[in-house]
């Protein structure tokens, strides 16, 4: 998004950089067609819970709701590491950044380790896609997200990996934090609507 | 003329073609929690694309004139 640029005359006002750098734009373009995209699949799950007169439905497995509440923990602490990376970032205190961004990365991935530890003995116990309606929307929404949470995680560790003494791309640092942030900002509301409610 | 008429005819045979149109979204459910659901999803679905582009339009014209232009020598 670069301002108006004017050339020629001696005396001008002049933008010299973009407004937003474009990276980071896109990634805010791509985050909101993911919102419009869980918005869809939470309508959809409540639409379909509203019309079943029991729910969960008999004979399915319940869901770990307290050891996904503490794995909630280890994600929102995550995405308050990349916060603090952020703060870091900004004074240019890069080796401290990394470090905290190490720790976003671990908390992120033992949130996912714990997830799929979980599907895995949810599977054992029968809840499956084909299992029900309740299985499908489990599956389907919760499986949406820690697939964004694989592909975020990827990108933080990149992120990571390639943080040099000279600290990162400004763009991408920001644009690694705001898919991160929809990741971790979004996971509340679906363990309310799936898990709890 | 002519073709006047056969349009009318076509029109005509449409018409006693026609089906009942079941368009009720709820007609599989008549609770009241589906219709319930049904407003909630009609009501996110409609005000959310509007609200994010509206506010990523007013993030950028904030972040526009935050940033102010240089005088060129």
């Amino acid at each position: 998004m670069s301002g108006p640029q004017s050339v020629g005359s001696p005396r001008t006002l002049t933008r010299t950089g973009p407004v937003i750098p474009s990276s980071l734009l896109a990634m805010v373009a791509l985050v909101l067609t993911e919102i419009m995209l869980f918005a869809a699949l939470i309508s959809s799950f409540l639409i379909v819970k509203a019309d079943a007169s029991i729910w969960p439905p008999l004979g399915q497995p319940r869901l770990p709701v307290i050891v996904t509440a503490v794995n909630t923990g280890f994600l929102l602490g995550s995405g308050f590491m990349f916060f603090l990376a952020n703060r870091r970032f900004r004074v240019g205190d890069f080796p401290a950044s990394r470090k905290l961004m190490g720790m976003a990365v671990f908390l992120g991935g033992v949130f996912v380790a714990v997830q799929g530890y979980e599907w895995s003995k949810l599977l054992g116990f029968g809840l499956t896609v084909t299992s029900s309606i309740y299985g499908s929307f489990f599956y389907l929404i919760i499986g949406f997200h820690a697939l964004h949470a694989v592909g975020a995680l990827v990108a933080m560790l990149h992120l990571f990996l390639t943080f040099g003494p000279q600290g990162q791309s400004a763009s991408r640092f920001l644009g690694t934090q705001v898919f991160w942030y929809f990741v971790v900002g979004i996971w509340p509301i679906l363990y309310y609507l799936v898990y709890l409610s | 003329m002519k073709g006047n008429s056969i349009i009318v005819l076509m029109c005509c045979i449409l018409l006693a073609g026609l089906a009942q149109a079941d368009a009720c979204p709820v007609c599989f459910s008549a609770k009241d929690e589906t219709r319930l659901a049904f407003y909630f999803s009609t009501a996110l679905l409609s005000i959310l694309p509007l609200s994010m582009v509206g506010g990523v339009i007013f993030w950028i014209r904030t972040r526009f004139k935050r940033v102010p232009p240089q005088t060129g020598a």
